[in-house]
This record gives structure tokens, sequence and C-alpha cells, in this order.
């Protein structure tokens, strides 16, 4: 494993990939990046399509990093480690896993806009979905996501996920309701579509 | 209309006991915090706790600890439930499932009968059984396991009546009375207790 160190702290991968991908990784999230997750969920252009419609502090996210003594977890996220610029471009991860019906809820937001439209967050998508069904374990996947977003329902069809359900008018985005689209995959569907690609 | 403060009085005496899972000489309830010092009891006493391991002096405190930390955060690792005789309205062990691993979705069963009187009389195979269906039915495990002292005959018998299959013995790997004694690994995978009991 490579392990990489730089001065910048914004660049700083200390602990190593989790989930290695061939231009982008998953790592644990780092506590000195704190500053940048709180610009990620507060910046105008990334929070909008991701409903963080609350200002969030910097103490509102401490909680996520605060030490844990737990084997397995139910919540939790990486960061998306840009490999080549060596810097954190986003963060992806579970919002919840329901460890009796095997299913997770995933998330994901690239918070630097200029990796936008480059197909990272297919890729970071792609590793997690690996991570899901051949790591945990688990049975279906799931996002929710709201239907002016529509970059990530493209990524959401290209990695495998289907609609499964519209919720109309669910949410209420930049004044008017917009539908919440549920997109889903099963461990079998992926295991399919990883056999023939 | 009765009096009110007899009404309290009532139900003073009487402990509210929560029903989980309703057996037929049994019932498992939710464990009390009320109930420590009785835990405490069964965890000291020689006759029970040889077979359950229990080698230290445990206090109330210790006891009282070890059940606050299990309400930490994250996913259950242990579920423990009472063991109550239905017709004696009486808490006599202490039963349930722990080292649950989520991913691997397997998980340990223990089991203690803490009241002797009650012990052969096909109480620890009845809630074994219970607490093997509420594993695999509502916990959608793959996979229980349980380790039973080679010596402990009424705990593997219960064990094979429940179901459960021998997949290995430990040599030695205990030391009790002054003897190093074999374990038994019992194991029971879900499609095995679903077929069971079609």
């Amino acid at each position: 494993m490579e392990w990489i160190r730089l001065p910048s702290n914004e660049k700083q991968n200390t602990i190593g990939e989790f989930l290695e991908g061939d231009r982008v990784s998953l790592v644990p999230l780092h506590k000195e990046h704190l500053d940048l997750y709180t610009k990620w969920r507060n910046r105008p252009k990334v929070r909008r399509l991701a409903r963080s419609n609350l200002p969030t502090t910097k103490e509102d996210l401490e909680k996520f990093l605060e030490p844990k003594n737990i084997r397995i977890m139910d919540n939790f996220y990486f960061e998306i480690f840009h490999k080549k610029d060596e810097k954190p471009i986003g963060d992806a991860g579970f919002n919840k896993i329901e460890w009796i019906d095997k299913r997770g809820d995933i998330g994901l937001a690239i918070g630097e806009p200029e990796y936008w439209r480059q197909g990272y967050a297919t890729e970071a998508t792609e590793l997690l979905l690996r991570y899901a069904f051949n790591e945990l374990n688990l049975n279906k996947i799931t996002a929710t996501i709201y239907s002016p977003n529509i970059g990530s329902y493209i990524c959401a069809e290209k990695v495998g996920l289907k609609l499964e359900a519209r919720l109309e008018k669910d949410a209420y985005i930049e004044g008017k309701y917009v539908d919440n689209l549920i997109y889903r995959i099963f461990k079998d569907e992926w295991i399919e579509k990883n056999k023939t690609n | 209309m009765p009096d009110k403060k007899e009404e309290i009085e009532k139900e003073q005496d009487e402990e509210q006991i929560y029903t989980f899972i309703e057996g037929e000489t049994i019932d498992l309830t939710p464990t009390n915090s009320n109930h420590i010092e009785l835990y405490a009891k069964w965890s000291n006493s020689e006759e029970i706790r040889k077979y359950a391991r229990n080698e230290m002096p445990r206090t109330i405190e210790d006891i009282k600890k070890r059940f606050e930390q299990r309400g930490g955060d994250g996913p259950k690792e242990h579920i423990g439930f009472e063991i109550w005789h239905k017709e004696d309205k009486k808490l006599i062990g202490l039963g349930g499932l722990n080292h649950i691993h989520w991913v691997n979705g397997t998980a340990n069963l223990f089991m203690q009968i803490g009241e002797k009187d009650y012990w052969s009389h096909g109480i620890g195979t009845e809630a074994a059984k219970i607490i093997v269906d509420y594993g695999f039915k509502e916990l959608n495990l793959h996979k229980i396991f349980a380790g039973v002292l080679s010596k402990n005959v009424g705990s593997w018998t219960c064990a094979e009546k429940v179901g459960f299959i021998q997949e290995a013995t430990l040599k030695d790997e205990v030391y009790v009375d002054g003897e190093y004694i074999d374990v038994k690994k019992y194991y029971i995978l879900k499609e095995n207790w679903l077929h069971k009991n079609k």
C-alpha cells in the first residue's frame, strides 16, 4: 500500500487507501479535513441538490469524527481522494445500514465543482457497491435522488441502479416541490452486471 | 371505583413483565436493571458458574457496568433476555445471542438457567428454540453457534435436541475443577432451521 504524506493539510492522506479505484480511492475521514468538509457542506453549488438547507457548523460535523469503539457501524462515510492530484474532492458513504434487512442507503457528494462531470462520482459509487456487496454482505443498496439532480441519476443508472419508486412532490427545492427518486440495486443484479462487463 | 392509593400499592407489588416472545412454559422478556442482584447471585453461584466459565467474583457494580456498556452506539452485538417461568411467574434465567457479527450474519447462543429447581425440565431446550427462531426469522442471521463443555451433558443434549450440529471439538480448551476438558462446538444454519421447522 502506498502512503501519501504531503505538506499541506488539505492534501494529506496518512491513513492509506481503504478502497482503491483507478482515479479515486475511498479513504477514512480525516479530522484535519474538517474545515474542508464544512466548506463542502455549506457551499451553495454543492449543497443545492444535496438538500443541505440549514447551515452546518464545524461542530455539527465533529460528531461524525468522534472516536468510536464499535466493531460494526451503521452510518459512516469515506473521503473521495483524487489519486493523481493527491487531494480529497468529496465524500461518499452509508447514511444508514439496516443490518437485519441487509440494506444500505448510500450518499455521495463531489465537493469540488471543478471535478464535476468527469465520472468521479461513478467511480466512487462503483467502489462503494463492490464494498457493500463483496465485503459487507448487503443485499440491496438504495440511493435517494431529487429529480432536479440529473447528474446523480445519470451516475446511478450508469452503475446499474434502477428507478424503483418516485415519491411525488416530496421535497421543496428552490421554491418548488420536486419528486424524490428512489434508486436501487440488488446484489444479484450487481453480480450479473459485473459478469458481463 | 377502586381507591387510587390501593391501586398504586398494587402496581408496586406486582412487577410489570414486558413479554417480548411468548413460549409454552416460558416467556422471554428484556433484561431489567431491577434484577441485577439476582443476575449477580447466579453469576457467583459455584454450581451455576462452573460450566458458564465465570471464574471471577462479580460485584453488583461489575454486573451493572456490564449492562450499561451494552447500551452503546451502533448495531447491538449482544441481545439478552430474561427467561420467565409462566405458570410460576418466576424469573429463572438468562439467555440470548452475543458476539453478533452483522456482516457474517453469525452469533453465539448463550443460556443460563440460574434457578436449579428448573433444570432438566426441558426449559433450556424451549428457550434455545425460541432464541434460534428469533435469530433466523427476525434478525436474518445466517449461522448460530454454541460452545458446550463436554462434561456439561445437559447442555449438549439440549443443543442436539434443538437441531445443532457438532462441527468441532476443541481439545483441552478449558480448565474446570482441576482438569482440562474439551469444548464441543455446535452450529446451525438458517437453512437447517427452516428445513427442520417446515
